[in-house]
């Protein structure tokens, strides 16, 4: 079902082009559904990383709450997108270069955000300080380098995908 | 990388499955100087709760060599708390607790759903908040009247009983009901506030003890913390992890002690002006931190919570801006230690003639761990006491509660008290019966019915 809604949004935003050039619509809602999903972890993973700091600047708990719910939710929304990530891989073109890199750093932080949530589970300041916020920081990065490495290289394919997405790219 | 990813997996799935605590010598945390190992700080602390599967007929605790043991009531309602009236009437605390807290973190509805099974076994009869009274007045151990003195009360623990007035420590507030001894079967009319106690939306340690004075004019109530470690904030602690001291005629209160994380069962050495009190220690610091442990409370005394434990050892989990030197600093160190979570939340004295290699010492319920691999409590023991204080090694009275082969629990300890006779009374909340242990072959010798006994009601 998301991928037909995935295929209307292409069909929506690209009303000009004829619907027998698109790519098969598994691909393409699998990789939309990647492109969405893969947005949330990065962003509450972020979030969770600066509720850390604000709880170690005023220890006040609103923000070590904050922080663990973030985690879950960057937990649960990047386990799905972890999904459509590896469904776009393997309907996609092969040949895309990056996407090891991409998937080996999104695995690894999330898996250290799947340790951290447990850190944050602890009670007190130790759910926090030092584990807490270093597992924060290091989730971050991994997610900021591997998301970058992901976009930039799948915007340059080793092998253009169609005629029709290789003219969209460029 | 993709290495990386794959240790580290492992490495949490170890971590996580990891289910034996230390080789540890227990006894080194019974006494006046128990061994404190380093806190740890987990990825899931130790965990291992015994749900509840209850008694089957012929099924009995394990006493110890030379005792009895006998069910003196069955099927009650969560019983938590004893208490034995002048006229030999026994008076039974059964209590649902408050509703749940409100979830702040997504760990709580995962803790409440872990312990909860622990509580209670499947089929049994429902908790309820009720005090229902069991005359056993020839001494026999089979009642002539058990009955439902006070019903629809509000998560009561302690109860005491003076000048024709029925004390009750319900979790928000201590209320009194007029009541003659032998009076009455059912108390109808609803108990009047006496004074209020901290309970609110979170009340994490719901239960309330209460004593009376030597002199009977003044009550003390025991308020357990309102968290584990001041997860639920500092506003949820304001006058918790507390003995009261109220005034009996007049209501008013004020702090006796504080920093006693969750104390219970009050009560004064026999023949003194000495209170103990049996104290829930911290979670989540080890499966051997920090001992539970009975100590006699001193007017104005400080025990560490939250800030340490025994004495001036700090707590790492308080934020470093709430920290107090000055509070650790005064911490006085409690006087016995009994054991990592053993969950102690029953106290009595014994003066009992039954018992003679039992005289002076105290008896304690000890409910059982869930924060440590290997489990600790689920029994009743014994501490002797020379001249008044604790001396000596702790010593088994009853086990037997936990199915050790299935890792279940067929009963859990809590309050102790002993009837007219001086046998040993223990309510059992998970098992929900109310035990007598006497001496092997012991009768009562003499059987008075006490004045007041009309029984009204067929035995159950």
């Amino acid at each position: 079902m998301a991928e037909e809604v995935a295929e209307r949004r292409v069909e929506d935003r690209r009303p000009e082009e004829g619907r027998s050039s698109l790519p098969s619509t598994a691909k393409s809602g699998a990789s939309a559904l990647h492109r969405f999903l893969g947005g949330f972890p990065t962003a509450f993973f972020t979030l969770a990383l600066i509720t850390d700091y604000e709880y170690l600047q005023t220890a006040n708990l609103m923000w070590q709450y904050f922080s663990i719910w973030l985690i879950v939710a960057a937990l649960i929304t990047g386990g799905l997108a972890v999904l459509a990530g590896v469904v776009d891989w393997a309907t996609g073109p092969r040949g895309r270069r990056g996407f090891g890199w991409h998937f080996g750093l999104t695995i690894l932080a999330l898996l250290l955000g799947l340790l951290n949530a447990f850190v944050h589970s602890r009670d007190g300041w130790t759910a926090v300080v030092p584990e807490g916020t270093l597992l924060s920081l290091v989730v971050v990065i991994l997610l900021y380098v591997g998301g970058f490495i992901g976009a930039i290289l799948d915007r340059r394919p080793a092998v253009a995908r169609t005629t029709s997405d290789a003219e969209y790219v460029a | 990388m993709n290495r990386a990813a794959l240790l580290l997996t492992a490495a949490l799935i170890a971590s996580l499955s990891g289910c034996n605590d230390p080789a540890f010598d227990e006894n080194s945390q019974v006494g006046p100087n128990p061994a404190l190992p380093d806190p740890k700080a987990f990825l899931l602390p130790p965990i291992n709760v015994s749900n509840g599967i209850g008694w089957k007929d012929n099924q009995l605790p394990t006493v110890a060599p030379g005792l009895a043991i006998k069910a003196l009531a069955i099927n009650l309602a969560h019983p938590r708390f004893l208490y034995t009236l002048p006229n030999g009437d026994i008076l039974v605390v059964q209590a649902k607790g408050p509703p749940p807290e409100p979830i702040k973190r997504p760990k709580d509805p995962i803790t409440s759903i872990i312990k909860g099974k622990a509580s209670s076994y499947p089929g049994g009869t429902k908790s309820a908040s009720r005090i229902t009274l069991i005359r056993d007045a020839n001494g026999d151990g089979v009642p002539e009247l058990v009955t439902t003195l006070v019903d629809k009360l509000k998560s009561p623990f302690g109860v005491a009983w003076i000048d024709n007035t029925l004390y009750v420590a319900n979790t928000d507030g201590v209320v009194t009901f007029p009541y003659a001894l032998g009076s009455t079967t059912e108390i109808k009319q609803p108990g009047k506030l006496l004074t209020p106690l901290p309970a609110g939306v979170i009340d994490h340690h719901w239960t309330k003890s209460l004593v009376l004075s030597p002199d009977g004019q003044r009550l003390y109530a025991t308020v357990g913390s309102n968290s584990n470690i001041i997860e639920n904030g500092w506003d949820a602690e304001i006058n918790r992890a507390s003995v009261l001291e109220i005034d009996r005629a007049s209501g008013r209160w004020r702090l006796f002690a504080t920093g006693l994380r969750n104390p219970n069962s009050p009560v004064f050495y026999p023949g003194t002006n000495d209170l103990y009190v049996v104290v829930n220690e911290r979670d989540e610091l080890g499966a051997h931190l920090v001992p539970d442990y009975m100590t006699r409370v001193q007017d104005g005394g400080f025990y560490g919570w939250p800030y340490s434990y025994y004495g001036q050892h700090e707590d790492p989990r308080i934020a470093p801006p709430d920290r107090r030197p000055d509070l650790v600093a005064k911490a006085i160190k409690p006087d016995y230690a009994l054991g990592s979570h053993v969950a102690a939340l029953g106290l009595a004295f014994s003066t009992s003639p039954l018992f003679p290699q039992y005289k002076g010492g105290a008896f304690i319920g000890e409910h059982g761990s869930w924060d440590r691999y290997s489990p600790s409590g689920y029994k009743v023991s014994f501490v002797p006491f020379v001249n008044g204080r604790p001396s000596g090694m702790k010593q088994d009275v009853v086990t037997g509660f936990r199915d050790a082969d299935h890792g279940k629990s067929r009963g859990r300890p809590v309050g102790v008290a002993f009837d007219r006779f001086g046998a040993l009374l223990l309510a059992d909340d998970v098992g929900n019966r109310v035990w007598r242990v006497t001496p092997a072959g012991w009768t009562a010798a003499a059987p008075s019915a006490s004045p007041a006994a009309k029984p009204t009601m067929a035995a159950r």
